[in-house]
């Protein structure tokens, strides 16, 4: 196994490294910060990839480096880029490199010593130990032993839910029951539990029997209610049939009969009194023609009548007043006083103031006397004019002498034809009522004759339609509808009683039966005196169980106790025996003491054969620890390379019972590693690295990459150490040495010839 | 079947329908046994009468694959039937030379030889799955 080329293209600050190492001791050469560690990180990571879990602080710089190294291994070059990988080539795994290959930061000790050592034990001697180990842990759980030996104790921890506590209080518990089912037994307790049994048993016998009636009971209620629901049913079917026969149909029918019937009579009575009509309605035409007849002529003479009253009216109105006669009389007087007056004035006598009364009465009675001859005249006219009239009045036909009688016999002939006219209008009064009545009736009877026949027809139509000859038939149909309707009635309550509701759709008790769970047929028919029997049975049962379950209630108390104390114990989850939570009778309890002697014995079953094979794998990894030794045995490369650093100041290196290394000096005494100095121990451990390395590639040599291993040596050390690795190049081993010691630097000559590598510093050096 | 109640014990033609659960631990050597007695038990419940559940734990040698297969065929005339397999293949435990190494050390014949020797086929299906 040769490092050929070391190639990182870019790794952190690391760009275009490339080197090609040489066989045997190869020295690279570096101040600080020359990237001696970074190019190792490189190096693992692109031989190890993501495997990297034994390494710490290899991530200086994230991610993965481009690059590769090229290797050879039994004759063949392979190249490391970090997906082919160094443990798929060779089968050294991370933890092998980490513990032999690569040495860093003077870190030689093994990681996870006795784990490593029994891995590698097992890998390179094809032994069990770490297997033994998880074997036997794996008995330990399943025994649940204190420790991982044949000589533990059952577990009393947490860890295994206290079971060795539980054992032993299942025996104590077991002794316990036992003890008492003696005692138990001995004061007949055991025959009260057989009375009280028996009388448990005959309940529940009663039960069954009772649910049997109560389940006969529900079934012929059931079958009643259906029958009851068929039924209703049919009868509702038999009323639906009969549902156009209704007492609403036949008042309806009836009403129309009526009505054609009143219509009837109407038009009867309506002819009768048309009957009567006629009559007068001839009589009184007859009498207004005569009186037409009669009035006719006198239209004539009226008008002459009218003309004459006018005339007689306005000539009366002109006669000579009364007062002509008066005022003649008075112009005469006021002549006489005009005489007198003059006598005085002539005598003087006349007082002055009246001096002008001769004159004043003269001229007044001169007036007078013209008013009253213009009156004269007057008269004298009119006189003429009422002679004619007269004359007129004779000529037709009316005697009168004066004017006044022939105005008033006028007048009274005109009130005669005045009368008859408005009795001829009186008689057209009554023709034109009685023919208005006539119209009426005959009207009357037409519309009464026609409504009637419309009724009645309406009627026939109806009965025919319905199958029925006539009226009396539909009623007594009617009769029959009504004592359906109240037989479903009468059912319909039943069943409303019966459901405790009504149907959601009328009459649809069917939809409400099927919602009613169908009971299961009993087999036996339902008794009611039975099912009274069978429950006054149970009362005296029950009864009995109350007072033997109270003589015996201590008893039952003992049972709870003992039934709880078994719940908190995993029985079922160990037997498979599941206890009641409650014990019933001795004879649970009796059963729960052999479970619980089950479960002891089974836990203790358990722990023996775990403790039993326990004893075989111990001999067996015995035979293992034996074989560990060669590791570190006397044959091995490691007793010869640690005599030979330490310059035979010890001579043997061993491991103890618990995989830690010891060494024996010159004078024998044994010390553990960790008792020699700080040089000592990294020779140690380079020594076991080195031989365990062969171990591992057996005569294929290997490489080595150490970052400043020896920094912390003096100097007799680290040539005696550079001897140690130069004789280990000559026997084919590579060693890639990075430091920055400048005694390392010059010393290297003398044991290689191969030229020192320079690293060049990342950094510009400031100096 | 036999019916045991306060009359005693008496033999009942089971001609109505019932659930049983026949329940095999299976062990390293005993698979055969077992199968012939499960063909054997099958004849006392009727599948017309019977609601079973047959029910294998415990380990086998053989594949479990294969195992199931004849279990399927020995049961495929049956339809109220249903099988629980719930064995596991110890082939890889068979085969482990620990494994084999140990057995040779177990003792033969003692009372609790076939507890040790499922304790053991436990411990070794762990390690082997944590190995996994």
């Amino acid at each position: 196994m040769e490092i050929r080329e070391i190639a990182i293209s870019h790794y952190g600050p690391l760009r275009d490294v490339k080197h090609r190492p040489q066989p045997g001791l190869q020295v690279f050469y570096g101040p600080n910060e020359s990237g001696k560690t970074l190019l190792i990180d490189a190096m693992l990571k692109l031989m190890l990839g993501k495997r990297l879990k034994d390494f710490k602080d290899i991530d200086r710089v994230t991610g993965m480096p481009q690059g590769r190294v090229a290797m050879t291994f039994q004759g063949k070059e392979h190249i490391f880029d970090g997906k082919t990988l160094l443990e798929d080539v060779t089968g050294l795994s991370s933890s092998d490199m980490r513990n032999i290959f690569v040495i860093r930061n003077k870190d030689l000790q093994i990681s996870g010593q006795a784990d490593y050592f029994s891995r590698l034990n097992d890998q390179l001697t094809g032994m069990e130990g770490r297997r033994l180990a998880k074997l036997k842990e794996i008995v330990r759980n399943q025994g649940r032993m204190t420790r991982a030996s044949s000589a533990a104790q059952l577990s009393k921890s947490q860890d295994f839910d206290w079971i060795g506590d539980k054992v032993t209080e299942a025996g104590t518990l077991a002794a316990e029951i036992r003890e008492y089912l003696d005692e138990a037994r001995a004061g007949q307790l055991d025959a009260l539990e057989q009375r009280l049994e028996e009388s448990r048993r005959r309940l529940q016998t009663l039960n069954r029997q009772i649910l049997d009636q109560e389940q006969a009971k529900l079934w012929e209620e059931y079958d009643q209610l259906r029958r009851q629901v068929e039924e209703y049913t049919l009868r509702s079917e038999a009323a639906n049939r009969l549902l156009p026969y209704t007492k609403t149909k036949f008042m309806q029918l009836q009403d129309k009969a009526s009505r054609s019937k009143a219509n009837m009579d109407t038009a009867a009575e309506s002819k009768e009194k048309l009957a009567q009509l006629l009559p007068l309605l001839d009589q009184a035409a007859a009498e207004l023609a005569e009186s037409q007849i009669k009035l006719t002529p006198l239209e004539g003479r009226k008008l002459l009548l009218d003309n004459l009253t006018q005339q007689t009216l306005a000539a009366a109105e002109n006669s000579p007043s009364p007062a002509r006669s008066f005022l003649g009389r008075f112009s005469l007087a006021l002549f006489g006083v005009t005489g007198i007056a003059m006598i005085l004035a002539a005598r003087n006598t006349l007082p002055d103031t009246l001096q002008a009364l001769p004159y004043w009465t003269f001229g007044f009675a001169m007036l007078l006397l013209i008013i009253d001859k213009f009156l004269w005249f007057r008269s004298l006219s009119c006189r003429k004019k009422h002679a004619l009239l007269i004359q007129q009045g004779a000529a037709a036909g009316i005697m009168a002498e004066t004017i006044q009688e022939l105005a008033a016999a006028a007048a009274k002939e005109k009130t005669d034809i005045d009368q008859a006219r408005s009795r001829q209008q009186q008689l057209r009064d009554k023709v034109r009522s009685l023919e208005s009545q006539k119209l009426y009736l005959e009207e009357n009877i037409r519309a009464a004759n026609i409504l009637a026949a419309e009724l009645e027809q309406e009627v026939k139509s109806e009965l025919q339609r319905l199958a029925v000859s006539d009226l009396h038939q539909f009623g007594e149909l009617m009769e029959q509808y009504n004592k359906a309707q109240a037989n479903c009635d009468d059912l319909h309550q039943s069943l409303e009683t019966a459901f405790e509701q009504a149907p959601a759709r009328t009459g649809d008790w069917q939809s409400l039966l099927r919602q009613i769970p169908l009971p299961p047929d009993p087999g036996i028919a339902y008794a009611a005196a039975e099912l009274t029997r069978l429950r006054q049975d149970k009362d005296r049962t029950v009864a009995a169980i109350d007072q033997l379950q109270q003589a015996l209630s201590r008893h039952h108390s003992v049972l709870s106790q003992f039934a709880a104390a078994c719940q908190a114990l995993p029985l079922e989850k160990e037997t498979g025996c599941k206890l009641p939570a409650q014990f019933a009778d001795l004879e649970v309890l009796a059963h729960s003491a052999s479970v619980l002697e089950l479960f002891a014995a089974k836990v203790t079953e358990t722990f023996d054969t775990a403790c039993q094979l326990m004893g075989i794998l111990e001999a067996l990894e015995a035979q293992e620890q034996e074989k560990m030794a060669d590791l570190v045995g006397p044959n091995k490369p490691v007793q010869d390379l640690f005599r030979a650093i330490t310059a035979g100041k010890y001579t043997r290196v061993m491991l103890d019972s618990q995989l830690n290394i010891q060494v024996e000096n010159r004078e024998g005494l044994e010390l553990p590693a960790s008792a020699l100095s700080q040089g000592t121990y990294d020779q140690l451990y380079l020594a076991l690295r080195l031989s365990l390395a062969q171990d591992l590639l057996g005569d294929s040599p290997g490489f080595l990459l150490l970052d400043d291993a020896y920094l912390c040596a003096d100097s007799t050390r680290m040539e005696r150490m550079l001897a140690l690795l130069a004789q280990l190049a000559k026997s084919g081993w590579q060693i890639l040495y990075f430091t920055m010691d400048e005694r390392l630097l010059r010393a290297a000559p003398r044991y290689t010839a191969n030229g020192i590598i320079p690293l060049k510093p990342l950094l510009p050096d400031l100096s | 079947m036999n019916l045991i109640d306060s009359k005693g014990c008496r033999p009942l033609l089971l001609d109505s329908w019932y659930c049983q659960t026949l329940e095999y631990a299976l062990k390293v050597t005993n698979t055969e046994a077992i199968l012939a007695q499960l063909a054997r038990e099958l004849t006392l419940h009727p599948d017309a009468y019977c609601t079973l559940t047959v029910r294998l734990t415990g380990y086998t040698q053989e594949k479990e694959t294969l195992l199931q297969a004849r279990l399927e065929q020995l049961l495929e005339d049956r339809a109220n039937t249903h099988l629980e397999p719930l064995f596991r293949g110890a082939g890889q435990i068979f085969a482990d030379p620990l494994y084999q190494r140990i057995c040779q050390m177990l003792p033969q014949g003692g009372d609790n030889s076939a507890l040790m020797e499922t304790m053991l086929l436990d411990a070794f299906s762990q390690v082997l799955a944590e190995d996994k």
